[in-house]
């Protein structure tokens, strides 16, 4: 148990006193660092964030209650507020699923962790990259965010489990605003690791300043695309975007019980056969890797879609009881302040057997698509990926770059349309926002969508 | 148990610790929020919970190096290691040739109107539940309907900032609000999710205002729209989808550290034209019973009215202490904070598009696509104005007459451009799709729309 198992197991046995049908709490503490650059000025913020969720079922209805101070009054004190929510309604919530007792603490491994580096080592680094961009004449603005965070999460429950788990995280965001000859353009890259500080061994300082300053010289000389209907091509790091926004979250199960497209689709074809869509908490060095959720359900891999069938849904506990399926450890929160949702973890599409030459060969025209800037889902299965850096195809040739465009559809029907699946495979950091924000990470290989629409202006 | 510090306090100390640590200036901003929340998801209640949040966040400098650091509770022990990593993290910081300085106390603040109510302040957790249990029932009695999401709340805020120049003001609000996100499935089709909020600081928002509204709009995609094809229409907007795609772009460039950071579309435009004659925008931090009227901003500085576009010209930015100096101005008490886990930067306060002099009877005439919603405006390019968004849903009206969704319509072009161009006529109405957000329906000519067909 951790140094937090007196005072959890004292709140874990006051819970059982009271008679709830279950009750869980999580006793969160994050140290968080950003260094922000904002071209010549730099500033350096740190938190340390810290207190108790409780969550209390009974009878139906689930009350919740979080406090700031890691003392056994206040705990108790917002287990009894979480209890009387709860019991002041009878409610139809299915009882959550409930596991064996379990005891375990789990780090994830670092290769160098972020609190044996020193700050000014990490503001040189990140100065040093900041030099590299800002030497371009055409880069008229610059805006780079390092964040660091050390999470450390306990776990206990009424059925007796006492879980821990820390890791490290790190995210750069780096964005540029360009400006040549009137033509003004912006790019931005993200990258990210959960083993420490090895983010610029991960991608050296040079190359990841070369791949920022390629998008924006791409954009200061890109057209505009014609609207309308194309084949087109997705890089893994815009099919990681779809993958997640356009698919991804139809296939959480509360979504699902709202009436997602997905809900009475098990075991039916929803994509093209070469189409397997994976959600894999396991995933070397990802922001969705993770041993335990916040609902201290053991994560497992969520098999979407297999071969073009959908099989599994994403589930926190009580959508596991309401689907009478297995939970997939999916229930995660922002902080101790919020209650778990059903949240992606590491969403990927499978590699196929194509090279990525012949994925392009047979298009006489259509579209590149390479980064994205986010996109967005309706549950009537409509998608919409804005994009950032995109060329056109010309007889199997990548041609000159696009701007301004987005893709949008039927996520289903463009699934359907995948017909050719590449053999490579990449990974991507991000931050997803469902009323929380949780980190994430997406990615698959190069595909091919025979139609899909095109806007642009 | 000992006697809980009032936030000030321990503000003041805070102030006081971090000079003694070698601060040379000090900031200290507290924020408590107490509260109760009722969420609903796919037709249920799903959780009843309690809101009781605190904290501080100090913001140092050591000569022209900054920190900045936050801590959760207001517990003495972990606020006193928060100065020293404030101070620790200023040091390590390479110096900001530009820093000049936290603000003084503005010469006098306002006494803004319906910042608060008791009546919200001791609202129990009981009526909280009863509002949402009344949503959900009513929007289930209509045959078809999927309650999504959404939920009531009621919150009480306080805030306290003060620093090393003798700035020291305490306030405190409170805030309802009732949200629902629903779709309809019939004949076969699931309806876009329709989300409506409402709120207010001092009731509770009408409940069957907010669910009949996503009711209404979500049964008008009951019905498709067969034949739009790829071309230029005129079309109405939204107060939501108008804000959703000036928030990235026109308003993005009236900020103030955005045009100091040479990045802004108005950077060089002030007192020029650059937007329809139509088009006034104002922030105003002291209306009376808004989202977001506070007598101070998040580092102490007077809240105030500020035109920013008057009929189409360019008039100023936004501006904190920070980038006010920057610009050679002063702030406009736009310093606005996430929460305390964040530095005050330069932001909205209750943001508007005033008023225009059309009906929606006139908005709607002849042939147009009425946008409620859009999917993926974030993904707006704030740098160029440009934006590809999927409307959803798009309603085709003609001659005032809805008839029926057209799905899959993504419509594109440049908000700079089209906000100076494209604006036919602006609406009478003005409605608050978001709390502190206040917009009229717009109608534009001449805007590029793909469609499936």
């Amino acid at each position: 148990m951790s140094e937090f198992g007196d005072l959890l197991s004292r709140a874990v046995s006051e819970a059982s006193r009271l008679g709830v049908d279950f009750a869980d709490f999580r006793l969160e503490r994050t140290r968080f660092m950003l260094i922000d650059r904002r071209d010549e000025a730099t500033s350096i913020s740190s938190g340390y964030d810290y207190g108790v969720a409780v969550r209390v079922f009974i009878k139906g209805s689930m009350g919740f209650a979080f406090t700031t101070r890691l003392t056994t009054d206040s705990i108790i004190n917002a287990l009894r507020r979480a209890y009387s929510m709860a019991k002041a309604v009878k409610g139809n919530l299915p009882s959550p699923v409930t596991m064996d007792p379990a005891e375990d603490y789990y780090e994830a491994p670092v290769k160098r962790s972020i609190l044996d580096v020193p700050v000014d080592q990490k503001v040189k680094d990140l100065l040093e990259f900041d030099k590299i961009i800002s030497s371009k004449p055409e880069v008229k603005s610059r805006t780079i965010r390092y964040v660091e965070r050390v999470e450390e999460r306990h776990y206990a429950s009424t059925e007796e489990r006492y879980l821990s788990e820390k890791r490290e995280l790190v995210y750069v965001y780096a964005s540029v605003f360009g400006l040549r000859e009137g033509v003004r353009a912006s790019a931005h890259i993200v990258k990210g690791t959960i083993k420490g500080y090895v983010v610029w061994d991960k991608y050296p300082l040079e190359e990841a300043a070369k791949e920022l300053l390629n998008r924006l010289e791409v954009q200061l000389r890109a057209k505009t695309p014609k609207p309308g209907n194309y084949p087109v091509v997705l890089a893994p790091e815009a099919l990681g975007v779809f993958v997640h926004e356009a698919f991804g979250h139809l296939a959480e199960a509360d979504l699902v019980a709202a009436g997602s497209v997905l809900r009475d689709k098990r075991g039916k074809q929803v994509a093209s056969s070469l189409v397997t869509i994976v959600d894999d908490p396991t995933l070397d060095d990802g922001f969705g890797t993770i041993k335990y959720d916040d609902e201290g359900v053991r994560t497992a891999r969520a098999t979407i879609v297999e071969r073009g069938i959908h099989k599994d849904i994403m589930t926190d506990r009580v959508h596991a009881a309401l689907f009478d399926v297995d939970p997939t450890g999916n229930g995660r929160a922002e902080s101790f302040r919020y209650t778990p949702l059903v949240r992606m973890r590491n969403t990927v599409m499978l590699p196929g057997d194509y090279s990525v030459e012949e994925i392009f060969r047979d298009i006489k025209f259509g579209y590149y698509i390479v980064a994205t800037g986010g996109g967005q889902t309706n549950l009537d299965g409509s998608f919409q990926v804005g994009i950032e850096e995109a060329y056109e195809i010309v007889n199997g040739e990548i041609g000159e770059s696009v701007r301004n465009l987005s893709i949008a559809g039927n996520t289903l029907e463009t699934l359907f349309n995948i017909d050719a699946v590449g053999k490579d495979f990449q990974l991507f950091y991000g931050r997803c926002g469902k009323g929380q924000l949780v980190y994430v990470s997406d990615g698959g290989p190069h595909v091919r969508v025979k139609k899909m629409t095109v806007g642009g202006r | 148990m000992s006697r809980r510090i009032e936030p000030i306090e321990l503000a003041v100390l805070a102030v006081r610790w971090a000079i003694h640590e070698g601060a040379t200036e000090a900031e200290a901003f507290t924020l408590v929020e107490r509260g109760y929340k009722v969420s609903l998801r796919a037709n249920r209640i799903s959780s009843l919970e309690v809101v009781d949040d605190a904290g501080i966040g100090i913001r140092v400098a050591v000569g022209k190096k900054l920190g900045f650091s936050y801590v959760t509770g207001l517990d003495r022990d972990s606020v006193r290691e928060a100065v020293r990593n404030a101070v620790k993290q200023a040091r390590a910081a390479p110096e900001d040739r530009e820093w000049r300085g936290l603000p003084e106390p503005s010469p006098s603040y306002p006494e803004p109107r319906n910042m608060y109510s008791p009546a919200l302040a001791y609202m129990e957790s009981s009526t909280v539940l009863e509002n949402a249990k009344y949503m959900l029932d009513k929007a289930l009695e209509t045959k078809g309907v999927q309650v999504v999401g959404g939920g009531t709340g009621v919150y009480i805020v306080e805030r306290a900032v003060t620093n090393s120049n003798g700035v020291y003001r305490v306030d405190s609000g409170t805030m309802a609000f009732a949200a629902i996100d629903v779709l309809v499935q019939s004949n076969g089709i699931t309806t876009p999710a329709i989300y409506e909020l409402s709120s207010s600081r001092v009731s509770f928002p009408s409940l069957d205002h907010v669910v009949e509204k996503a009711i209404e709009k979500a049964k008008q995609c009951t019905k498709r729209a067969e034949g739009v094809t790829t071309g230029k229409y005129t079309v109405v907007l939204s107060p939501g989808v108008l804000y959703e795609l000036l928030a990235p772009t026109v308003l993005y460039s009236l900020r103030g550290d955005i045009a100091v950071q040479g990045r802004s579309f108005y950077a060089d435009k002030i007192g020029q034209q650059h937007l329809s004659e139509k088009i006034t925008i104002v922030d105003d931090g002291v209306l009376k019973g808004g989202d977001n009227t506070w007598r101070f901003d998040g580092e102490g500085v007077a809240t105030s009215r500020k035109v920013l576009v008057e009929k189409g010209v360019v008039k100023g930015f936004i501006y904190d202490t920070y980038w006010g100096r920057r610009a050679g101005k002063e702030s406009t008490g736009n310093a606005v904070r996430a929460g305390y886990a964040s530095k005050p930067s330069p932001g909205f306060t209750n943001i508007i598009v005033e008023q225009g002099d059309a009906s929606p009877d006139e908005l709607l005439e002849g042939r147009v696509l009425v946008i409620y919603q859009v999917q993926g405006a974030h993904t707006a390019n704030s740098d160029t104005g440009e934006y590809s968004v999927l409307a959803n849903p798009a309603i085709l009206y003609e001659n005032g007459e809805p008839k029926g969704w057209v799905q899959g319509a993504v419509i594109s072009g440049n908000m700079y451009k089209e906000i100076m161009n494209n604006v036919e006529l602006v609406g009478k109405l003005v409605e608050k799709p978001y709390p502190g957000v206040y917009m009229p329906w717009i109608r534009l000519s001449e805007i590029t729309v793909a469609t499936k067909s």
